[in-house]
């Protein structure tokens, strides 16, 4: 019988592929890691002229597909509007809860099998999937602000097969 | 032949075709009557209004403000009352200005606003019109209402972001899903407990009840799958693929007869009807944009779609597979009933 499963949701630096963060990482004992899943992190900013541009994984403004509820539920509940690993950490917890339900089993193998192979929502309107090297297959929304003191606002959604699409 | 002649020939067989053909052609036509729907009531839940439309034209007979975002919409069963979930702009906020309204049909006025939790989505109501169960989006709760004092009788835990409510045709269990966490809360009318909660697919939106109660059928808007429910133990039997799997499925219904079962695939823009003993797709057919909620009339001939993108109701004969009317509607419509 294997240890129980301990789940640790962070930013900590040291499993982190380029630009992305760790968020998931089931281990086996206190000292083995068993596996990592991606969910990632936001892209940089880019300044083009007077407009700053970014690619996230979330935005407070989002509305379509439950984003409304599920940013609303967070505000009240923190006060504070979801960004991006706000989301990031919700979502892997959610996935863990859910395969934890869905299997019966706190076991690692268990778990991390059908956390490989399982579709979850993230309020992101289709079944989101890990790709064989465990990183999340998401849409991501382009925002993008006026002048350093602008807010940022969603300009397009960018599919997870990389087509964008006005929002 | 004198004209004289032939009409008091006519007159003398007149009693005879009374009896032999005009009472059960009356019959046929209260029968009829019967089964086809009067008007058909809408939501728009944009233009904050229910509309009833004359169900044979499509004419709007009333657009009834209602101040609030309305979405689930049902009759009582004699006609004469719309109940209507109406919910106020700022989320997780008992406003008083959240509501089950009581529309009058005679009088086509908005006459009661009872409590019903924060931001009511969904419900359903007893048969005897006492209480109505409501699913309470943004609190993970669902309420028992008692329609006449307008008290609440319950307030329960159920899964994050409820939406479906069903109440089982004898009356025992009430079937609330929940979008985020995946679950179906069994909520026992007895006790007015949540008995039991099981996980079904992923956001699983409504929930529709098999006549004779065996079953129940759930809609799974991002896997597009529906789940068979067995009724009496509350377990998940299986799960199908809706529209081949490309389906949004949202709203659901079950005939009469218990033999189809009818999902709006929302985006897809198509409604698919299942043999229910196979549950095979028999039929998919092209409904107005974002079919959302359906309703179908007693005798199972006719179907209707509020459409949310296209703004109206596609009215769909079952039997030839085919919209046959399109009815404007408002805003974003979000749901339909019938009104006999």
């Amino acid at each position: 019988m294997s240890d129980p499963v301990h789940a640790i949701v962070s930013a900590a630096h040291g499993y982190a592929p380029p630009s992305a963060v760790p968020t998931m990482v089931l281990v086996r004992d206190s000292s083995t890691v068993a596996n990592v899943f991606y969910v990632s992190g936001d892209g940089p900013t880019a300044v083009s002229g007077d407009a700053d541009r970014r690619v996230v994984l979330w935005h407070h403004t989002l509305e379509k597909f439950g984003a409304a509820q599920l940013n609303a539920r967070f505000r009240a509940a923190t006060r504070a509007p979801m960004d991006s690993d706000a989301w990031v950490a919700w979502f892997s917890m959610k996935i863990l809860v859910e395969s934890a339900l869905r299997t019966r089993s706190t076991d690692a193998s268990v778990l991390d099998a059908f956390i490989a192979s399982g579709a979850f929502d993230g309020h992101k309107g289709i079944p989101l999937r890990f790709d064989a090297r465990h990183q999340l297959v998401q849409p991501m929304y382009a925002v993008s602000r006026e002048g350093r003191g602008g807010q940022w606002r969603v300009v397009s959604e960018i599919a997870a097969d990389g087509a964008a699409r006005p929002h | 032949m004198a004209r004289r002649e032939r009409d008091r020939r006519r007159r003398r067989s007149a009693p005879a075709l009374t009896v032999r053909t005009a009472l059960p052609c009356l019959l046929w036509a209260a029968y009829a009557q019967a089964q086809s729907p009067r008007l058909i009531a809408i939501s728009n839940e944009m233009s904050r209004t229910v509309m009833l439309l004359d169900a044979h034209n499509g004419a709007v007979v009333a657009t009834i403000p209602v101040r609030e975002r309305p979405r689930g919409i049902h009759v009582s069963a004699d006609s004469k009352r719309i109940y209507v979930a109406l919910s106020d702009d700022f989320p997780n906020r008992a406003s008083g200005r959240d509501a089950i309204g009581v529309i009058d049909v005679a009088t086509r006025r908005l006459t009661r606003r009872l409590p019903g939790g924060t931001d009511p989505e969904q419900f359903d109501i007893t048969r005897d019109e006492r209480v109505a169960y409501i699913a309470n989006e943004d609190a993970g709760m669902a309420v028992a209402l008692d329609l006449r004092t307008g008290r609440t009788l319950a307030s329960l835990v159920v899964g994050i972001e409820p939406e479906g409510v069903a109440i089982s045709p004898n009356g025992r269990w009430v079937y609330v899903t929940a979008e985020t966490s995946n679950s179906i809360s069994v909520i026992d009318t007895r006790k007015k407990e949540v008995v039991s909660n099981f996980l079904v697919d992923v956001r699983p939106r409504a929930v529709a009840w098999a006549p004779d109660g065996a079953r129940a059928y759930v809609t799974n808007e991002i896997s597009g799958t529906l789940s068979v429910i067995d009724g009496r133990t509350h377990e998940l039997i299986s799960s199908v693929p809706i529209d081949g799997a490309q389906g949004k499925p949202v709203g659901v219904v079950v005939s009469p007869d218990g033999a189809r079962i009818f999902v709006a695939n929302g985006r897809t823009g198509r409604i698919s009807i299942l043999d229910a003993h196979t549950l095979h797709e028999t039929r998919r057919i092209e409904a107005g944009r974002r079919p959302w909620n359906i309703a179908l009339t007693r005798d199972g001939r006719l179907l209707y779609s509020a459409n949310g993108l296209s703004d109206d109701v596609s009215v769909i004969d079952v039997e030839a597979g085919r919209v046959v009317q399109t009815f404007k509607a408002g805003t974003r419509p979000w749901g339909v009933a019938l009104i006999y």
